[in-house]
Parts: C-alpha cells; structure tokens; sequence
C-alpha cells in the first residue's frame, strides 16, 4: 500500500469526525447553539444541560454586557439584524425569548 | 511545579501596579482596597484562622510579595501564614463612629502586606475586613476569596489561569494589531475632552476618608426601576454614572473643565463563576459626556447608553486588552502617563468608580454569621482624590464615598452626596 493511501486512512476518520462535527454545528438547532454560547461564555451554571428554554437567564446572571455579547454572537452566527432598540427584558429573558426574537429579525444582508 | 514558584503579573494586574506605584509615589500607601462585610454576631475566630491558613496552602500567593524578575513583575509566595487581626470598639455610645475609625486607621496605616484581615468587635456583632493590594486581584476576586473564607466547602474552589491571556491568545497578531489601534484611537478620543476633577490640589499629604450612604430596600428598588427606565438593559451602573455627572455638574466641580469622563471596569469571568479567584480580570470602559450633556438628564442617558452600546459593538471593550498586554513592557511612570494624562496636562478620570453589584451570601451567610451590610474602600491617585464604590447587600444599596483630604472638601462632599441622592431617586431633579 502506498504511503499516500496509508495517510489517507489514517486521516479518514478524523476527516469524518471534523466533518461530522461541521455538519452538526451547521443543523445544529439554534437554541443548543445560544446555551453553549452562554453557558461557555457569559454564565457559570453547575449544569448547563438542566438549565430549561424557559429558564430565566437574567435570574441566572446575564447581565448588560452578557445581553450585548450574546447579541452580537447571535447576529454573527444566524446573520440577522438584533436593532438596539428591541434590546428589552422580552426578548433576551429565555432561550425561547431569544430564539423568537431572533427568529423574527431581519436577514443581514 | 514548586509551590513557591513566581506567579508573573498578568496585563491587568501591572496595570493595577502602576497606578500603585502612582499613589505610593504621592506620599499614600498604595492601591489598597477595602471589603467591610457587617456580620450579625462574631464567626467562629478559629475556624476562621484555620480558613486562612487553609487559604495560604491551597492559593500560595495569598501571601506573597512583588519581585522583579528580569522585565517582568511577578508575586513571589512567601509561604507566611496570614493571622487574623483582632480590634475592638471601646465605647459604649456610638459605636458605629467609633468601628468606621477603625477601619480607617486600619486602611490608612503604611502596609507591606499584600492581603490582611481583621475583625473589628462591636457591642454587638462586628465588621470583617479584607484589606488588599490591587495588583493581587480584583474586586469579584475578593468576593469570591470572602466565599472560600466562610463556605462549608473550601475544597470546592479552584485557580484557574489568567482570563486576559487566554482571550489574547485567541486572536492572530493582525487581530491583536487591528484591536490596538482601535484601543489607540478610542484613548486619544478620551484624551481630547477636559476632565471636570472634584479637586484643584495635586500633591500634599492626604489621608483617606469615607463617607457611607446607604438605601432602604424600597429606595433601592426605586433606584434599580428608573435605572431600568433610564438605562435599559444597559445596567444600573451607567445610571449611576449619570447621576453623578449630574450631581457634580450642579454642584459645581472644583476644577471645572470642558466634561466629566469616569473610567468603569467590566469583568472577563463568567457571572456567577468562582474561578479565578487571584489576578486581574477586567477591562476599561470610559462613560464620557460634556458639560452640556450632563445638564440634560434625558439626554444625557441617551448619550451613555449610546455610547456604551457603540464601544461594544464596535469591540472597544477587548481592544483594551491588546494595549494592556503592550503596557507591561513600558516603565510605571511612562505608562502611568499614558493612562492618565489628557492632551492638556490634565487627569483624564473626573473619580474613580467600581460597581460590584448584587452580593449574595450563602443561607447561612459567612461562616453561619448573617451578613447585615458591608462598605468598600480604595485608596486613588490625586487628582481625582475622589473614587465611589457601589453595592449592593440584601437589597439594599450601598454608596461608599472615599476621598483623599484635605485634597476633597468635606463640606463640597455631603453637598453632593445630597444632589447624588436627589439624582438617583429623581426628586427635585428638572
């Protein structure tokens, strides 16, 4: 066997994993993405994976700064437009607040 | 690794030396800072020890001292146990005179150390205080130090590494570059508009003083519900900032100038997270009005709000980051320069202000002792000769007015902290 085709083996299934993993970020469902961001970035929860879509981010610590971030991680990663002037406890006090606000807004074009 | 190796200074750490070295050079102790934490009834004093200890073993730069090692500043553990040091009020009467006293002979004697703390026995209860150098670590790093010292799990609590670094190291050096620039440019905007000062002095011997305010729990619920109404989803701290440009603007400031800019920080950890617990972990945000501005209330949060929205859009909060990481490669005095000077001449912060924001205790509070109030402390360079720290305990908001005097007149201070509480309540306000 030649050594090209041995690399090409032995790269495959990490050629499949980073694919595979590409693929799901890509279908991944917008809520999981805004929790990971969150609970990564803005917010120390003890188990993030119990944290419900109704739960209350702002009782949870989201705070001014974490509500800008999070608006701009969202505007960068689901291309749309969040105007600052809908910046209000209705729109950013839930994973499904959020999912319906940025739903809801324009498309950057 | 040996538990005795140097831990180097992080980007903000150095910069928190620098301004140190700024206030030590003028005569003052340093950059100390203060957490008085009123306890209902007095902890457990052994168990309490055993916690320091236990601090010193699990954190060795607890207790630590600053070397130089080549360009480069850096905490060298020292492996000293740090005693808990024991006051007590005297008088019978008014004692809460008397315990502010000792918190203020206690902050404004000469320290070599950089973390000391003290329990101030009253008739009744008492007052914990930790006293640190900022170099040391940060204002939610105390919190969090305070949280190891009365939990019922120490064991639970970790270091982790500098939160600085690690965003730093998430760029490209053409990031980092393009950041800097911005950072640049945003300073030398800061540095073109004349700071409003609460102080013409410069020099001289000084000591530091403090004035308490505190709000009842319906007061601070007002304050928190017309922040929300002024501010948004800004926060209370930029409602806070307003209302003092208001009160000093109609107040008149001492040294009057073109308009009032006041240096805010925001932290890199994660809210609620309880690691890290030593170091510096903040950046710089500017609140910077005219004059003219500040004289309409309306719209004078506009322009805040605005403002802050901008710098985070436009990513100016992280492009301090960048210039700190270049700072720590500058000479204290040169950089000191940099950071404080205006194109006049003039200090660029009208005072200095910190919002660390809710506190919570456990139940049981620290180590099972209710928590019933608290009040920060930090000494600043002169000018401003003045810095205000906010809070919040159990719902009610605490406003801690330190100030350098004779630099600061006292009479000039109650009459603002009048006009501040007329601001933060909306009474009598236009």
């Amino acid at each position: 066997m030649s050594a090209k085709i041995a690399r090409a083996r032995r790269s495959a299934p990490a050629l499949a994993r980073a694919s595979s993993s590409f693929t799901y970020r890509l279908f991944k469902p917008m809520k999981e993405q805004l929790k990971a961001f969150i609970f990564s970035e803005l917010i120390y929860h003890e188990d993030p994976a119990a944290f419900g879509d109704d739960d209350d981010l702002l009782e949870a610590g989201l705070d001014s700064m974490g509500i800008m971030r999070l608006i701009m991680f969202a505007e960068k990663e689901f291309g749309v437009i969040l105007p600052d002037t809908e910046i209000e406890p209705d729109n950013v006090q839930s994973l499904n607040a959020l999912e319906n606000w940025i739903k809801q807004a324009p498309q950057n074009a | 690794m040996s538990r005795f190796a140097p831990i180097f200074f992080n980007p903000a750490d150095y910069f928190t030396y620098v301004l140190d070295q700024e206030i030590r050079a003028a005569g003052m102790p340093g950059g100390y800072c203060g957490f008085a934490l009123h306890l209902s009834a007095e902890p457990d004093r052994d168990r309490l020890q055993q916690r320091l200890d236990l601090l010193v073993e699990r954190f060795p730069i607890a207790s630590a001292r600053i070397e130089r090692l080549g360009k480069r500043h850096a905490w060298q553990p020292t492996g000293q146990s740090i005693p808990l040091e024991l006051h007590r009020c005297e008088s019978a009467g008014d004692d809460d005179t008397e315990a502010q006293g000792i918190l203020l002979r206690i902050f404004n004697r000469p320290e070599t150390r950089a973390l000391t703390l003290h329990w101030i026995a009253r008739a009744s209860g008492g007052i914990l205080l930790l006293n640190w150098n900022h170099p040391l670590l940060d204002a939610r790093g105390a919190k969090i130090l305070l949280d190891f010292l009365g939990s019922e799990r120490p064991d639970s609590f970790k270091e982790s590494a500098s939160l600085i670094e690690a965003k730093l190291a998430q760029w490209s050096p053409w990031r980092k570059f393009w950041l800097l620039m911005k950072a640049k440019r945003h300073n030398n905007q800061a540095n073109s508009l004349d700071s409003c000062l609460p102080t013409l002095a410069e020099q001289g011997p000084q000591t530091l003083a403090l004035q308490v305010r505190r709000y009842d729990t319906e007061q601070s619920r007002r304050i928190a519900k017309l922040a929300q109404q002024h501010t948004g989803m800004a926060g209370r701290t930029l409602y806070y900032l307003g209302c003092l440009m208001r009160a000093m603007e109609s107040l008149g400031p001492p040294a009057a100038k073109a308009g009032y800019c006041i240096p805010y920080a925001f932290n890199l950890r994660r809210q609620n997270a309880p690691t890290p617990v030593f170091g510096n972990h903040v950046g710089c945000l500017f609140a910077q009005a005219t004059r003219e501005k500040v004289r309409d209330r309306k719209a004078l949060f506009e322009h805040l709000l605005a403002q802050h929205i901008r710098v985070v859009r436009d990513e100016l909060d992280f492009a301090y980051l960048p210039l700190m990481w270049l700072g720590q490669w500058l000479p204290p005095a040169k950089y000191a320069k940099f950071l404080r000077k205006q194109h006049s001449g003039g200090e660029l912060s009208s005072l200095w202000f910190s919002d660390v924001g809710d506190l919570a205790w456990a139940k049981n509070g620290f180590l099972g002792v209710p928590v019933t109030d608290m009040s920060m402390m930090c000494w600043m360079t002169l000018p401003p000769g003045l810095a205000l720290l906010v809070g919040q305990v159990n719902g009610s908001l605490t406003l801690s007015y330190n100030y350098l005097s004779p630099a600061v007149d006292k009479v000039w201070l109650d009459a603002l902290m009048a006009k501040m509480d007329n601001e933060l309540l909306e009474s009598e306000t236009e």
